[in-house]
């Protein structure tokens, strides 16, 4: 069995001062974009796709009920 | 092989999403696929991604990553 | 010798095993559960009787968000605590206690589940997880609960217990990350408990008992979701703790800002609970400015799980160009997809991060009312707690049960395969719920199908949706059985001498560079306690004001087939009256 974690493989050693997280900047902007496209997207989906809704009518349904 | 046989398998599950939503996205450009031709799509790719994985590297490419080490 | 967990506290490291195996048999239980109810739901395979699928659904809910998980964090949480501060528990007597009752309280409300199966006897606590009036279980369900919650605050006793005799010992010194990632978590689970203790002792247990006539729903709902939304909190807690002090150490880096933990930390303190309303944004008799409130905070909490993102993401990229990795993107691949441990904990993140998508849908007060008690909902929390959650409890398996047997992982391949597995899985059956609610597909239903009408997908069809669920399903039980064969492996092998040690990451920037105040615990409480005190006193105050404590007349429902025929009859009734007043309008416009 081999063990869980290599932890040779480290080739060198970054500290604080010269570590630049440009490659989770580029990931989150991704994320962003996603995020902001598909909230367009849900308008087109969930509000111009669908009939309006009727929430007060069922209300009272409920509370009939 | 270009990259680590664990790398290739976490680039075929991420294909999923992707063949899964492909349909919503083609449909906004009216391409209406089936779901035989979804997977048909998603075979060649699968197929494209093994191709590229398995050609032998020409020198240009980077090693493959550090955990290629022996499978077990 | 090696320097694992168990070598250095091994009377902990059994109490820690005991917890996990709870939980895992519990994750068994529930994953049986789950497959029959999605082949029964879409119509794939039905061997049950209809009115079965909601015992199937209650064992489901409960087994899997309250004995899996909670089991499983206070197995993690002893770890930290031991570990983070390097002592052992006080008295180890009273940490089999707690252990012992939540052990007993789960164990009785399980059997009350179960009996609904039988009609040998009356016993049966068929109330789906969240538990709402009118629907009644059997008072064993609710006290089973009772005695596993107290379980829970004993062990949030015993793990303060610990703090405060190290802190006698290091007057001066910052509390660890791990440690104050376990006291903040048990802080907000004891405001949290509040509102479920008084659900069930005040109103749920007595009305059950018959020592009380009726209850007002209204009231106990608010009370659930009290509890019901910084629960979901306290699943995710652990995983987080995970995310923040394993996930960095086996990407090859550090943990980019330890502040930045404590923060994120503090925020899901403070804002957990202030929260519940927003489950309740169709409820009639909350006015909208409560639930209003209820929005606003829940925007708020998103951004401790944004800082997360940002947090990880880094502490994950550290690691990778410590492994070589260079450029935007490229650094991606020097990470080590490999180790199960890493790639499980990696593809929950990405998971989690779809999951916030929908989880904006559902806190959105407008757009809530489209997906409302549909399946996007449970495709929702599929993605958290089904994969974010779970999917992170099943990697970080792999390195705690070296830790804790002592004995070497069985296979690290299957391992591998298994986490891949869950993800695959996971999105074909998640995909196509969200998709189903987007339709309007209820959810808690067990044929979710009707005469003389059809859901119509915009692409593809609904048996496509179905078919997919099913097969999602199947992929996820077998990546369960996976997952056992790999606990099974490697309990049965031999004792090993060379596991890695007992070791959490370290960080770029300590807890030198965090502000003392955040270490200041109780004025963090005080303030998570006002806040829940202004977003649920007058709420509160209304329910009560107009339904009366123990509400207006209402029957229970023991689910038994003379009252589902009662119920229906009254549905039936008022959906046709609604139906009538509907077309009025439409003849009236």
């Amino acid at each position: 069995m081999c063990p869980m974690t290599d932890e040779s493989e480290q080739r060198r050693e970054i500290g604080h001062d010269e570590y630049d997280p440009v490659g989770t900047l580029a990931l989150i902007t991704v994320y962003f974009l996603i995020i902001a496209l598909l909230w367009v997207f849900m308008y087109f989906v969930e509000f111009l796709g669908n009939e309006p809704t009727v929430v007060g009518t069922f209300l009272t349904v409920v509370g009939l009920a | 092989m270009r990259i680590s046989k664990a790398g290739l398998l976490v680039v075929l599950a991420l294909l999923a999403p992707l063949l899964v939503e492909l349909r919503t996205v083609l449909s906004w450009v009216n391409v209406e696929l089936t779901v035989l031709e979804t997977a048909v799509v998603g075979a060649a790719l699968v197929v494209v991604i093994l191709v590229w994985a398995f050609l032998p590297e020409n020198g240009d490419g980077k090693t493959a990553e550090g955990d290629a080490s022996s499978e077990n | 010798m090696s320097n694992a967990y168990i070598d250095d506290f091994p009377a902990e490291a059994k109490l820690v095993r005991t917890a996990f195996y709870s939980s895992f048999l519990a994750l068994a239980l529930g994953g049986v559960f789950g497959i029959i109810q999605t082949l029964h739901r879409t119509g794939y395979y039905r061997f049950i009787d209809s009115a079965d699928y909601y015992t199937v659904l209650t064992a489901h809910g409960v087994f899997l968000v309250i004995s899996f998980t909670i089991f499983f964090l206070v197995g993690v949480f002893t770890w930290a605590i031991t570990t983070s501060l390097d002592r052992g528990v006080e008295d180890l007597r009273f940490t089999w206690g707690w252990y012992g009752l939540m052990a007993i309280g789960i164990t009785l409300s399980g059997v009350a589940i179960l009996a609904g199966f039988t009609d040998a006897t009356d016993i049966s606590a068929s109330v789906l997880f969240t538990f709402y009036a009118p629907l009644q279980a059997h008072p064993m369900f609710y006290l089973g609960l009772v005695l596993f919650v107290v379980g829970t605050w004993l062990a949030g006793a015993d793990w303060f217990r610990s703090w405060w005799a190290w802190k006698q010992e290091n007057p001066d010194a910052r509390i660890p990350l791990p440690t104050f990632m376990v006291l903040t978590t048990m802080l907000m689970w004891y405001i949290a408990t509040l509102g479920v203790a008084a659900a069930i002792l005040l109103f749920l247990l007595p009305w059950s008992l018959g020592l009380v006539d009726s209850v007002n729903p209204l009231l106990t709902r608010t009370l659930f979701w009290f509890f019901g939304h910084p629960v979901v909190y306290f699943w995710l807690m652990p995983a987080y703790m995970m995310w923040y002090i394993m996930l960095p150490k086996v990407s090859g880096g550090k943990l980019f800002s330890d502040p930045l933990a404590r923060v994120v930390f503090v925020l899901f303190l403070i804002l957990s609970v202030p929260t519940g309303i927003h489950h309740q944004y169709l409820d009639p008799g909350i006015a909208e400015g409560f639930k209003f409130i209820a929005m606003t905070n829940t925007m708020f909490l998103l951004l401790p799980s944004l800082l997360t993102a940002f947090t990880v993401v880094a502490s994950m990229e550290h690691g990778a160009r410590q492994r070589g990795g260079e450029g935007y993107f490229g650094w991606l691949t020097a990470l080590p997809w490999r180790d199960p441990v890493f790639t499980g904990m990696a593809l929950a993140g990405l998971m989690f991060a779809a999951a916030g998508f929908s989880g904006m849908i559902n806190a959105g007060m407008n757009i809530n009312y489209l997906v409302h008690n549909t399946f996007w909902v449970v495709g929702h929390f599929h993605l958290t707690v089904g994969t974010a959650v779970a999917l992170t409890f099943m990697a970080v398996t792999y390195w705690f049960l070296p830790q804790i047997t002592g004995r070497a992982l069985w296979s690290r391949s299957v391992a591998l395969g298994q986490v891949v597995l869950w993800f695959v899985g996971m999105t074909f059956m998640s995909n196509a719920m969200h998709r189903g609610g987007l339709l309007g597909v209820p959810r808690r239903t067990a044929e979710p199908q009707y005469d003389g009408f059809e859901f119509e997908a915009a692409v593809g069809s609904m048996g496509e949706l179905q078919a997919q669920i099913a097969l999602g399903g199947i992929l996820l039980t077998l990546s369960l059985v996976l997952f056992f064969a790999n606990v099974f492996g490697t309990a049965l092998n031999g004792r090993s001498d060379e596991l890695p040690a007992n070791e959490y990451a370290g960080t770029l920037s300590g807890p030198e560079d965090a502000p003392l105040v955040l270490d200041n615990l109780k004025l963090w409480t005080a303030i998570a306690v006002v806040l829940v005190i202004f977003a649920y006193t007058f709420p509160l105050l209304s329910i009560v004001d107009r339904g009366g404590l123990f509400g207006p007349d209402i029957n229970p429902l023991p689910v038994s087939l003379e009252t589902v025929h009662l119920l229906a009859f009254v549905l039936e009734s008022h959906a046709t009256g609604a139906l009538e007043s509907i077309a009025w309008l439409g003849v009236s416009r």
